[in-house]
Order: structure tokens, then sequence, then C-alpha cells
């Protein structure tokens, strides 16, 4: 294949990072069909593969042995390259490749099994109605992501985890600031701090006094190799960063894209619509931002592009997952079509939380539309503050305002 | 219809009990695939040629009518 050097890929040397703002950067159009396996430079300073295409995506996620997730996801993004190769930290699940990282995902998989994860639904409800209740009595204007988004993904963790119920304001607290980009730098990571030290406590507390909740199963149930408490400790702090961002993110930014969006938010109100209609949202907002990465261990050819070994793959689900010949005029956001998108990713290390994620969402999205009457966002869409520094895409405040609280 | 599927790939994601969960489950204790109904009606045709294509671990394969 020969390549017109007037091509605007030529250009395009740094992986595209900004979203505008519910599409990718719109020279992933043509960097699908012209290059679909580009080699671009990244802000942590090493350059990668970049895998555009819903079909390669999938390809290189699925070959876990080939592609080897112990750099983390986002080293590309923000670690310093001198940590690429460095073991993997223990119970950090995402990090391990073959048996080490099977081992740990069975043992956890049927925490976030379809049928165990719908007992959580009452919880998940009662938390969506207390701090839709809490929003109507501090009146509006209110930070939705700080607010509401935020707030529910944690205390639901928390329950998973097994947080006492008299800790889990001080643990919303703490892992609310890690991730607010309001505060500075030194106040986010002294929270980060925070929250490691509490799951250092946490762990100990259920070593002494199991109960009955994830961590407490880990420890109590037989085993041919019992977690030790640094495992557990990283699989916690794990669960957290996986499971609290990304859905706080979903809900502000969901929220958003429907009030801008007001016939697709119309169905909201139909369950059925629902059990396409989150996945659609997921799909299209594709919130992992900027591609996930993977080391290639042995040499590999992917959409004729010969890989070598040692070189670093980034999958960038935004753009695999508007990829038009997996799906049929895939800018549009459609909440009654139903499609296999890659917004959990794919392949072994495919999201482990996404029955809980779908499960929030379906609760939280139609009971915010329902209740607040006249839901709107009050800053000029211009000044909205949206995350394309960030590992996930989201909004960093978003300012909402209702005329009425319905029951 | 028939299809084969191959359990030591299974990563318990949990995607097939959500596309067709008359034909398949999980296993309590791993959350495994668990096969319900080895030789469902033609009319969840659809929904396990969709579990099969949304399985992140390909475990269901051979999908025939």
């Amino acid at each position: 294949m020969t390549r017109d050097t007037k091509s605007p890929l030529e250009s395009i040397r740094a992986l595209p990072t900004n979203r505008c703002p519910f599409d990718p950067d719109p020279r992933y159009e043509t960097i699908r069909t012209e290059a679909p396996v580009l080699k671009v430079s990244t802000p942590a300073g090493f350059d990668v593969w970049m895998v555009s295409g819903y079909e390669d995506a999938r390809t290189v996620l699925a070959d876990a042995e080939t592609f080897s997730s112990v750099d983390a996801s986002s080293s590309h993004l923000m670690g310093d390259k001198d940590n690429l190769g460095a073991p993997p930290p223990p119970g950090v699940m995402i990090r391990h490749d073959g048996d080490s990282h099977s081992r740990l995902r069975l043992r956890l998989a049927r925490e976030f099994m379809v049928k165990r994860v719908a007992k959580l639904e009452p919880y998940i409800r009662r938390l969506v109605k207390e701090h839709i209740d809490g929003l109507a009595e501090r009146k509006g204007p209110v930070d939705l992501y700080r607010e509401f988004g935020l707030p529910v993904p944690a205390l639901v963790i928390s329950e998973i985890l097994g947080v006492p119920e008299e800790q889990r304001d001080e643990f919303e607290r703490a892992t609310a600031s890690q991730v607010d980009l309001t505060l500075s730098l030194e106040e986010r990571q002294a929270a980060a701090m925070e929250s490691a030290g509490f799951f250092v406590r946490l762990v100990q507390a259920k070593m002494e006094e199991p109960g009955d909740d994830l961590l407490s199963r880990l420890i109590s149930q037989p085993t041919e190799r019992p977690m030790d408490a640094q495992e557990l400790q990283g699989l916690a702090l794990l669960l957290l960063a996986a499971g609290h961002d990304t859905t706080a993110n979903m809900i502000t930014l969901s929220t958003y894209t429907l009030l801008k969006n007001p016939e697709q938010a119309a169905k909201l109100q139909s369950p059925a619509v629902l059990d396409t209609g989150i996945d659609e949202l997921i799909r299209y907002l594709s919130i992992i931002h900027n591609g996930v990465l993977r080391k290639a261990v042995k040499d590999v050819t992917i959409a004729g592009q010969k890989i070598g070994a040692g070189d670093h793959v980034a999958v960038v689900l935004e753009s695999a997952n508007r990829d038009p010949r997996f799906l049929d005029g895939a800018d549009r956001l459609d909440l009654d079509r139903h499609s296999a998108h890659v917004g959990f990713g794919y392949g072994p290390h495919q999201c482990l939380g996404q029955h809980l994620a779908r499960l929030e969402l379906r609760i939280a999205l139609p009971e915010l539309f329902r209740r607040l009457q006249g839901l709107r966002v009050v800053t000029p869409d211009e000044e909205i503050p949206f995350k394309n520094d960030m590992l996930v895409y989201g909004i960093k405040k978003l300012m909402i305002d209702w005329d009425e609280v319905i029951a | 219809m028939k299809f084969d599927i191959n359990v030591d790939k299974c990563v318990g994601a949990g995607v097939c009990a959500i596309a067709a969960p008359e034909v398949f489950d999980q296993n309590d204790d791993d959350g495994i695939i668990v096969v319900l109904d080895p030789n469902p009606p033609l009319e969840q045709a659809q929904l396990v040629h969709d579990a099969a294509t949304r399985c992140p671990a390909a475990v269901i394969t051979n999908v025939q009518l």
C-alpha cells in the first residue's frame, strides 16, 4: 500500500487527546481507514502503536498471550516511562497476565455476577433516593458530579467491601477528594493517601473479625492460595479506582448528553429501552479516554502492520466504538439499539464490574430525569470543563438546577 | 439449535447471562458459564448468537441452527 505523502495523517504525530465534546477527535475517521495501526508519541514520552478500528481492537484485547497487561493501562498518559516493565503490585489484577490474572479474576467474578449484583438494587435505590432528596434540600444550582455522581458509586463500593456504616461518610469524602479537580494536586494526593490508609485498616479489621462482605469472603473462604493483606489492599484500591470515578463520570456526562438529546432522554422511563440504552450510552461516550495500553511480548502483525516484541499498543476504545464497519451510524446516539461495543473493553480483562455499572446507571439516570422536573445545566456550553486531560473522560463540574423535585 | 462452549476460556464476565438468560447462567462458585439449555429452541438463536459475539473470551462457538 502506498501512502499519499500529503495525507492528513502526516501531521498526526501525537496521540489525539481532545474530544469535541461528545465525539472522539474527528481525525480518527481518517486514521481508522488509512492507518488503523499508527505509531504516535504519547504524553508519557514514549511511542505507541495506536489501534483505532473495532475489529483490530477486539483482536488485540482478546489475545492476552501476545499483548501483555503488565504495564498499567494508562502508563502512556501519565506514568513516567522508567516505570514500564516494573512488576505489577500484588492484587492489582488488571496488570497481571495468564494464570496469575485468572486466579484473582475467577475468585472475584462471582462477587460481580449478574445475580449477585442484583441483590444490591434496593441499596442503590435507597442511595439514589437519598441523594436526590439531598439535592432538593440544598436547592440549586449544585454540582451534579460532586453531590450525586461521586457519592453514589463510592457508597456502593463501601457496601460491597463492608466499610462500617459509621465510617462511610469519611470514606466518601476521602474518595471524592482524590478525584475532585477543583482541589489542588496536594489536596488530592493527601486524600489518596488517606484512602490507602483507610484500606490498610479495613483489611486488618476484616482479618480480625470477618463480616458478610467481599473482603471477608476472600479472607475466610478455603482456597489453594489465600490472599495476603497486601493483595487485599491492592485489590480494594483497584475496585475503588475502577468502579468509582468511572461511574461518576458516566452519570455526569450522560446527564449532560441526554439534556442535549431530549428525544433520547424521553425514552429513559421505559425499562425495555434501558436494557439497550445504558449500553448505548456506554458505547457512545466511551469514557475510558485515549486508549488502553498493552505490550507485545512477541512479533505480531495487526492490520498489515508489523509490531515488534516489546512495542506498546494503545487500543483507542472511543474510536473503535464509532467504527462504521462495526455499527451503522455509529456517531448517532440511539438508546433503542443494541451492539457488541467495547466500552467495557474486551478479552480476559473486560470490566469485571460491568453489571454493577449498568445497574447503577439504570437506576440513577431515570430517577434524576423523573424527579428533577425542569432539570437543566446552568453553565453556558462553552464553559463546561470537559476532562480532555484525564484518564477517564467526563465533566469536572456540572452545575445543574431544576424547577421542582417530585417524590 | 446448537452451539459449543470452551469452559476453560471463561473469565466469568457474565455477558452471556444477560444476552441469553434462558440459555446461560453463571456458576455460584466462580461465575463461570453454566449452560441451562444445550439445545435451545430456534427463537433463542439470535440471543445465543449475540452472547457468542459479545463474550469477551470467545467461549461460545459453532452457533448453528
